[in-house]
């Protein structure tokens, strides 16, 4: 077969693999925007928007942070999570952005002590990780481990750990002046002593 | 030889020590995490650059160390063993991907010090991080312009470099920002340029990045260098780059393009003048499949009319779980027969690679 021969056949072979992913994907695309809300990709979806909202909790000294969402409403025990701090920690509450730029990494000391910050946060598959990333963080799961995968191994930055326990990560905070967490709300029924839960203004 | 193992060997114990203990590795003055890449590769053709005979690569193995002696201060390592290095047989590599200190000033302004990548364009930082990556490598015509048909040997920027950097982030409105400026030993042959440069003019390298809300990053680079190399007589070097990425929802594209000059006053052609880029695409179905489409172009040198080379993968990444992905595609190389690396011998390579990180 001659050289140019082959070159045009693989060209063609190209042609025809790149053609096939394109209009799988267009089908996908499509199908997922009809059977969703409409939206277009790149565009933010009713899921992106959604409120945060306070909602009184049961338990003594806290309250708890649920998406203002039918749906969320009805899962709230599963799907709603806190931010626990350091009980030596003089900070109250903390707003949407900072929480964002310190789970980013962006902040990295707390301004009031000049203390290191150590993120802490449960597993981001889990219920209330889910709707931490979605509604804080405005990342899926894997967008967030991405994120922290180039950072990481780019030697930017430290990433903030993961814990699967919520009662270890709650330890890990009354050991640890700098610590803040996110934790499903569900689990500070046994708040250890050394932690405090912080408002979301 | 001994000490160098009984460090390997300490290091590696104390690794799999933090890995298996919980304690350690959540203790907040040492974070180790780490990634891992096992590959295939088989060229279809008989003439080509590829692998005729189809082999396994146990590609690496890094340890990434962050050590925080200080509230303010971060010493971070990465130590790479590529291709199951054994010292004894001299085969495979050991080497330092980077080492240096940083310390935060105020949390937008940290000054680093030690060896560290070139913070040029997408993928220099993340180039032997395959966790961070969909292709089983990454871009060759702007990353690794010298293996692609730049028969200079030049790259458009070292890929490591060891002086002092600034590093700076910020938020403007709801976009973000960042910039990064290096002023280092930068790239020479005569000595090792991580200990010793061979002329006074230092390197200076940058980068800006601008992210807006609706996920489109831009950004560029740059990077000079006096050369001053008695062995290449190339002298002063300038390459600059931009890039895009936007990936907001399960659509994404990359676009990056790199121009850069070497002096060769002393060489036939006193300006090397050369340019590349890179696009892809890519979409993620089901949060596991990534389907993506890659090209690479490089003109190593403009002057010539036949050198040009050029690169079209089509593959997939499939996430197995969040810590391991599979890669899958078939790498089309063409060139013109001025190319000094592939000297017109198109070719087809399949390539497969597990990809870990932890």
């Amino acid at each position: 077969m001659s050289l140019a021969k082959k070159s045009t056949m693989k060209i063609q072979l190209f042609t025809i693999l790149s053609l096939t992913l394109c209009s799988l994907c267009t089908l996908y695309a499509n199908e997922l925007t009809s059977t969703k809300d409409g939206n277009k990709p790149g565009t933010k979806s009713s899921n992106q928007n959604l409120d945060v909202s306070l909602i009184a909790n049961k338990t003594k000294n806290s309250e708890m942070i649920a998406l203002n969402s039918s749906e969320a409403k009805a899962n709230i025990d599963s799907e709603s999570f806190s931010i626990v701090v350091n009980s030596n920690n003089k900070i109250d509450s903390i707003n949407k952005k900072q929480l964002r730029l310190i789970f980013l990494g962006r902040i990295r000391h707390w301004s009031e002590s000049n203390k290191k910050l150590n993120v802490y946060y449960l597993e981001a598959t889990s219920s209330a990780g889910k709707s931490f990333l979605k509604s804080i963080m405005r990342m899926t799961p894997d967008k967030f481990y991405l994120y922290w995968t180039k950072k990481v191994f780019s030697g930017s930055s430290a990433p903030p750990t993961e814990i699967k326990s919520s009662s270890k990560l709650l330890q890990h905070i009354a050991d640890n002046e700098g610590g803040i967490a996110i934790v499903q709300s569900s689990s500070l029924k046994n708040l250890p002593e050394g932690c405090k839960v912080i408002k979301l203004e | 030889m001994k000490a160098i193992q009984k460090i390997t060997t300490t290091v590696l114990f104390i690794s799999f020590l933090t890995l298996c203990c919980e304690a350690i590795e959540l203790h907040p003055k040492l974070k180790v995490n780490g990634y891992s890449s096992f590959e295939y590769e088989y060229m279809f053709d008989d003439k080509g650059k590829g692998d005729p005979n189809g082999s396994f690569d146990a590609d690496l193995f890094d340890l990434v160390f962050n050590i925080f002696p200080t509230d303010r201060l971060r010493v971070a390592a990465d130590l790479t063993w590529e291709h199951g290095s054994a010292s004894e047989d001299g085969r495979g590599n050991v080497a330092l991907e980077y080492a240096f200190g940083e310390y935060t000033v105020k949390d937008s302004v940290r000054v680093r010090a030690g060896k560290m990548f070139s913070n040029f364009g997408i993928y220099n930082e993340i180039h032997t991080a395959k966790p961070a990556f969909l292709t089983v490598k990454e871009p060759q015509s702007t990353n690794k312009n010298h293996k692609f048909g730049s028969g200079d040997g030049i790259r458009f920027y070292p890929r490591w470099t060891t002086g002092l950097a600034v590093l700076n982030d910020g938020m403007h409105g709801n976009n973000e920002y960042d910039w990064v400026l290096q002023l280092t030993n930068g790239e020479q042959s005569v000595t090792n340029p991580y200990e010793e440069d061979n002329n006074s003019l230092k390197a200076l390298g940058g980068r800006f990045r601008y992210g807006f809300e609706n996920g489109i990053k831009l950004g560029a680079s740059f990077y000079h260098d006096s050369l001053e190399d008695t062995t290449t007589g190339y002298d002063k070097q300038l390459s600059y780059g931009l890039q895009l990425e936007y990936n907001p929802t399960a659509l994404g594209f990359e676009l990056e393009y790199v121009k850069g000059t070497v002096d060769n006053p002393s060489g036939t052609n006193p300006k090397l003048d050369r340019w590349a880029y890179t696009a892809m695409f890519f979409y993620t179905f089901k949060n596991k499949y990534t389907p993506y489409l890659r090209y690479e172009y490089l003109d190593p040198d403009k002057t010539i009319d036949n050198d040009t080379a050029n690169l079209s993968i089509v593959g997939v990444n499939i996430k197995l779980d969040s810590s391991i992905t599979w890669k899958v595609e078939l790498d089309f190389f063409s060139s013109d027969k001025g190319n000094a690396r592939f000297s017109g011998n198109d070719y087809t390579e399949f390539k497969s690679a597990f990809a870990i990180g932890f």
